[in-house]
């Protein structure tokens, strides 16, 4: 990639791109300024840091203390080889494409996670808003849901920083839980809506007399929420959404029975009804495997991201969703590539992988690579600025607009950044 | 001394002093004229000089008249004037210009120097000005800090040296055709001739067009040395009274340039209102008012910058003093009539109750506190009742709250035991109200290991020198210095020299492990020897704060950061002051002086400079008493106004005219529910009956808490607070407020009465009363009734928020 961060929609600019079209998708179809493009984003996001040698760019020709305990499988596209623990995603893989020169500069956690989910360095000063939340904002939802949900919940750098909490996400809990139900999303037991009625009555009744103070926007708001709320909670669309019961039992089975599982099922169906922004977020740093990386990566987190993704990816396909939905799976940095001595593995921001799939984007390739270590990016490195230029580019949201911030500075929702070079063929 | 000091030549007297009694409608005479700028200089031959000329009439209001004078100027051959009051020099001496409108006339005289020829066309004078002026150089477009399309040009224009680069010379000088000039990117792209991604900047064979035409026709020569360029802006008027909606009034702004010139630049800055609901501003630089406040103008240019203050007055009406208090009454009551702004009623008991308990404790009364202070007779029962709260427990919990939110108190930048030896820490500088320079001072010359020392804790060790001068001069200076990370702040003066100057007073800290790697405990010691050299440039920076020299420490072995402490805390400190105050005074009004709280610079002026300057030094001279300030503050009549808007003052957001209603924040919120229902709230491996005041970290497991808008205390910012949808789910359907309302213990007293003192602080009127048992005699079962009632009184915003 050059350095010259270029906007992608300059003239000289657009000469370099060349052609494609194997798809049927023309990037200059989608990348027509101004044109939305009615499809949204699963977010499946690896909290710690994903080790790249034990998914997938495994280097089994390395050394025993680099190339670790897990061994490659061959997928169902020949040439690709991913981590054995990972088998059901191994017969998925003419659908997602495999990016194996994700690179940033951070190795913190928070630092990294803010700058892979806002394009930004942290700032002391300034808050900028995740990608889900200038999503959220540029193209709403459909049938009044909310446009970006968190599943379970939100984790740093989720929000919508100098846009705003409006732009907040929609918790959802933990779908794995049985008996789920989204949070306050039902009226408590024992309050039918006759209750509510007499609530709401009595409510208007004390604000009328408040009502001389007012004039504040932030209490029309909170009005208005409420307005929005009782018509969530009577919503059969918003209640069937969230309504993880009424899959079918063989389906959930097929993604797991796993918090992970669960919420990317859960996505879906919240992708089905409207939403467009949803992120799986598999606990807090628990991919953060600074000891004992193999035990616990095979035993539990390679399982049940293996039958999230590999369903999800199945599930949509079957239900012809996949060209309108983007899914990526990622955590903020790679995994060092030397096992430590406490049979884990540390940051290791110089390189990793991360997958993509869906919205146009063709599956069964690999782009970029690593060394023989796995330690630098050789070929097509993609910084975080890179990936938000990219899917901002898919939804047809200008990366180089501007917004204001509340000091009235103008601020583009990526730090530049380019689109990612032959990611559509 | 925010900003250097206007041109002092250029005296302007103010319509402020003359705007005095009644005002009539009809058939009012003008009795006066006046010209401004008085005595104007001009440099060179053809150089210009603008003239404003204001008509003051017999009711004391005045107005723009220039379009309609007439000028003449007596030495023709010295300078012509036309009908727009347009002066043009053509050799050297003084003529005399007169203006004359309605029967009174008014004279200046224009002095002419240099008049022999044109003076040269200045690249950094002349050509960046009109780049800043059509915002070619602004940071969303090419002085952005990649630029745009290859072509990059510094913010705002303070670089000239590698603009001139960038426009003449690079990339083989494209940009520029001098056999063809006309031909001239720098030409065709602005004015849309060729695409160009800022679209059209300025049209073909305008006055600017013509300037950058006939400079590339002579060479685009440059000497940048010999070249004068733009020192300091003077705006003129300074002050301004706009009266009436849509009353306007021009501006005029003189540069005064590196050479000693000066010229009438006007046409070639950029204006910009501070708030466009009170006053705009035109590209020419026209004011217009629109609603009654306070507002600056900021006018940019290449490197300067000026303001003028405008007042804009929508009601002609003069309004009455209310009843003082103390000294920040007298500040505000000027401001408040000056602007014709009546103010609110007083508060009443109630409402000056739940509101101070809010304020300085972060809870609302009980309801046997509130009956008693309600039927209290004492006359100073409202002084009393803050002296009682600056002394509760609760106060150190709030305040060491408000600082962990400023002072990063979080797991993940504090480890493990960090954020609650530091909450405990900090809890203890409130019980025992250390004076607020020593807290600081505390703080910044921290040392020792972080669980021994917490005020260690103000140094989290992943942070780098230049990382600690952004939140040392945010927090503790008002001043937002991050811009000047990468280039000069585009509005202020403050530049990377004066940032890495700041960071340099961090260089000598390190951290080393005590108990060995596994225990997360830092220990912070000084290493006197070290420099601070840029991460990126590697040289080597020489601590200097803002505005002030070098400073240099008498031996080897001294602490910088005493150096910075001893700087700051000086009783000529323009900052540390008054940031703090400014800072209480926002907890306690709503609104900062200065907003937003820690963005003090020259183009954001206070809303009252008086008020901040009189607050600040009565504050330094009282040993920078927390408690004494709380007490001035609370104990003014300004802070005791209603919040209920009157004729006249609903649109007021910024002369305190009356209370400005928030909502409680997270804390306050939950702590009150409990309180009301008398039912806690649990918070894991917290013992029973803490607060979430108390909490020490933000991870502290709390959706009620969280979905109100805790803060992450990651950043130092103030709380945002938006309402959404999940909190309005919560709120109706969520189990906080569900749960308290029909656990047993919250002991439903039956009593109407009860119920509203418990929640609103106040007696139901007999209408609520009736109300109210209306609404429970309907729910049949008497329990669910109340619990309706109760519910609806949680959720009212008379609860939700402070009024």
């Amino acid at each position: 990639m050059t350095s010259n961060r270029t906007s992608l929609f300059g003239r000289r600019d657009f000469l370099r791109i060349g052609s494609l079209g194997a798809l049927g998708i023309s990037l200059d179809r989608v990348l027509r300024a101004g044109a939305k493009r009615d499809i949204s984003c699963i977010l499946l996001w690896q909290s710690g840091g994903c080790g790249h040698l034990d998914t997938f760019d495994l280097k089994p020709d390395a050394p025993k203390e680099i190339r670790g305990e897990f061994k490659p499988i061959p997928t169902n596209v020949p040439g690709i080889h991913i981590c054995e623990h990972l088998p059901f995603t191994a017969k998925q893989a003419d659908k997602f494409t495999i990016l194996r020169s994700m690179k940033s500069r951070e190795n913190n956690h928070e630092r990294a996670i803010n700058y892979l989910l806002t394009g930004y360095l942290p700032l002391p000063t300034l808050e900028f808003p995740s990608v889900g939340s200038v999503i959220s904002k540029e193209l709403g939802s459909k049938n009044g849901l909310p446009p970006y949900v968190a599943v379970p919940n939100t984790f740093p750098s989720y929000g919508g920083g100098y846009l705003g909490g409006a732009y907040n996400p929609f918790i959802a809990g933990d779908p794995n839980v049985s008996g789920y139900q989204v949070r306050d999303l039902t009226l408590p037991a024992d309050v039918d809506w006759t209750r509510v009625g007499n609530r709401t009555f009595l409510l208007k009744q004390m604000d009328a007399r408040f009502r001389a103070i007012e004039a504040s926007a932030d209490m029309a708001a909170l009005d208005s929420f409420y307005q929005k709320a009782y018509d969530l909670l009577k919503s059969p669309a918003a209640r069937k959404a969230f309504d993880i019961g009424a899959e079918k039992e063989s389906l959930r089975e097929r993604y797991g029975r796993t918090p992970v599982g669960q919420g990317a099922l859960l996505a879906r169906r919240l992708v089905e009804s409207g939403v467009r922004f949803v992120t799986v977020a598999k606990g807090w740093l628990n991919y953060d495997t600074h000891g004992d990386n193999f035990n616990i990566m095979k035993k539990a987190l390679l399982p049940e991201f293996d039958s999230a993704f590999a369903g999800l990816l199945e599930d949509l396909h079957e239900r012809g969703m996949l060209d309108t939905t983007l899914v990526i799976a990622m955590g903020e940095f790679g995994r060092t590539p030397k096992v430590n001595d406490a049979a884990g593995r540390d940051h290791h921001s110089k390189a990793w992988s991360i997958v993509l799939a869906g919205a146009g984007i063709p599956g069964g390739r690999v782009l970029g690579a690593t060394d023989k270590n796995g330690v630098q990016v050789t070929d097509l490195p993609v910084e975080p600025e890179d990936l938000l230029f990219t899917i901002y580019t898919l939804f047809g949201v200008d990366p180089t607009r501007e917004y204001q911030t509340p000091v009235g500075r103008p601020v583009k929702p990526v730090n530049g950044g380019q689109f990612i070079p032959g990611l559509l063929g | 001394m925010w900003k250097k000091r206007p041109l002092s030549r250029f005296k302007w007297i103010s319509s402020i002093a003359l705007l005095a009694g009644a005002i009539g409608s009809a058939a009012v005479q003008p009795v006066r004229l006046a010209i401004s700028p008085t005595n104007p200089l001009l440099f060179g031959k053809d150089s210009r000089q603008s003239l404003l000329v204001v008509a003051f009439y017999s009711d004391g209001t005045s107005r723009d008249v220039t379009r309609e004078a007439r000028f003449a100027s007596a030495k023709a051959g010295v300078a012509t004037v036309d009908n727009a009051g347009l002066v043009t020099a053509h050799s050297n001496g003084g003529s005399r210009i007169e203006a004359a409108y309605a029967g009174l006339r008014a004279s200046t005289t224009a002095l002419v120097q240099r008049a022999e020829a044109p003076l040269p066309v200045s690249f950094a004078g002349d050509i960046l000005p009109i780049l800043t002026k059509y915002g070619c150089n602004s940071g969303s477009c090419h002085g952005a800090l990649n630029g745009q399309n290859g072509f990059k040009l510094s913010l705002f224009g303070y670089e000239p040296k590698n603009d001139y680069e960038m426009i003449v010379h690079k990339q083989d000088g494209r940009r520029l055709s001098l056999s063809d000039p006309e031909k001239s990117l720098l030409l065709l792209k602005p004015t849309f001739q060729v695409k160009h991604g800022g679209g059209k900047r300025f049209p073909k064979d305008s006055p600017d067009y013509i300037t950058l035409l006939n400079w590339i026709r002579n060479g685009a020569n440059s000497v940048l040395e010999q070249e004068r360029r733009m020192v300091a802006l003077s705006v003129n008027p300074p002050s301004n009274i706009l009266l009436g909606k849509e009353s306007k009034r021009r501006l005029l702004v003189t540069a005064r340039y590196s050479d000693g010139s000066e010229s009438d630049v006007t046409q070639l800055m950029r204006f910009q209102s501070n708030d466009d609901l009170i006053a705009s501003v035109d590209p020419q630089g026209t004011m217009t008012g629109l609603e009654g406040g306070e507002t600056a103008i900021v006018v940019r240019g290449p490197g300067v910058t000026g303001v003028a203050i405008v007042d804009v007055v929508s009601d002609s009406r003069p309004v009455p003093a209310f009843k003082g208090n103390n000294f920040i009454d007298q500040y505000v009551i000027e401001k408040l009539q000056r602007l014709h702004i009546p103010a609110s009623e007083p508060a009443n008991d109630a409402t000056f109750l739940r509101r101070v308990f809010l304020d300085i404790i972060g809870i609302i009364p009980t309801s046997s506190e509130a009956r008693q202070f309600l039927n209290d007779r004492d006359t100073d029962k409202r002084a009393k009742l803050v002296e009682a709260l600056l002394h509760r427990p609760e106060y150190a919990d709030f305040w060491a709250l408000y600082w962990g939110d400023h002072l990063n108190n979080t797991k993940q930048l504090l480890y493990n035991k960090g954020p609650y030896t530091f909450t405990i820490w900090l809890n203890q500088i409130f019980r025992s109200n250390v004076p607020y320079d020593k807290f600081a001072r505390m703080l910044l010359t921290s040392t020792g290991n972080t669980y021994d020392a917490p005020e260690v804790s103000f140094y989290p060790e992943m942070k780098k020198e230049l990382d600690r001068a952004s939140t040392t001069t945010q927090l503790f200076l008002g001043v937002s210095i991050e811009c000047a990370r990468c280039h000069n702040h585009p509005l202020e003066h403050w530049t990377r020299d004066d940032f890495n100057g700041m960071a340099a007073f961090f260089s000598q800290i390190r951290f080393k492990e005590p108990s060995g790697p596994r225990n997360n405990e830092k220990s912070l010691y000084l290493d006197f020897k070290r420099q601070f050299q840029h991460p990126d440039t590697k040289q080597v920076y020489l601590p200097k704060p803002l505005n002030g020299p070098v400073v240099t420490a008498s031996d080897d072995w001294t602490d910088r950061r005493e150096l910075l402490a001893d700087w700051m805390t000086s009783p000529n400190n323009p900052y540390f002051a008054r940031t703090l105050v400014n800072r209480m005074w926002r907890n306690f009004m709503g609104r900062g002086l200065v907003e937003p709280v820690d963005d003090f610079r020259a183009t954001n002026p206070p809303t009252n400079a008086p008020l901040l300057d009189a607050l600040a030094k009565d504050f330094v001279e009282h040993g920078y008493d927390l408690h004494h300030l709380i007490r001035s503050i609370t104990s003014s009549a300004t802070y005791q106004l209603s919040s209920i808007p009157i004729d006249g003052n609903k649109g007021d957001r910024m002369a305190y005219s009356r209370y400005s209603p928030r909502r409680l924040t997270a804390e306050q919120m939950l702590d009150s529910i409990v309180l009301a229902t008398g039912v806690p709230e649990r918070f894991r491996s917290q013992y029973p009956g803490t607060r979430a005041s108390q909490l020490a970290e933000p991870e502290i497991e709390s959706y009620f808490l969280d979905v109100f808008d805790r803060p992450s205390r990651q950043l130092i910012c103030e709380r945002k607070q938006p309402p959404t949808l999940n909190q309005a789910l919560h709120l109706i359907s969520g189990d906080t407020i569900q749960k308290k309302i029909a656990d047993p213990r919250s002991s439903l007293p039956g009593d109407v009465e009860e119920m509203y003192l418990r929640t609103l602080s106040r007696y139901p009127d007999a209408e609520e009363r009736s109300m109210a048992e209306r609404v429970i005699a309907q729910a049949g079962d008497a329990k669910r009734g109340y619990q309706d009632l109760l519910w609806a009184l949680l959720n009212c915003k008379e609860f939700l928020y402070n009024h």
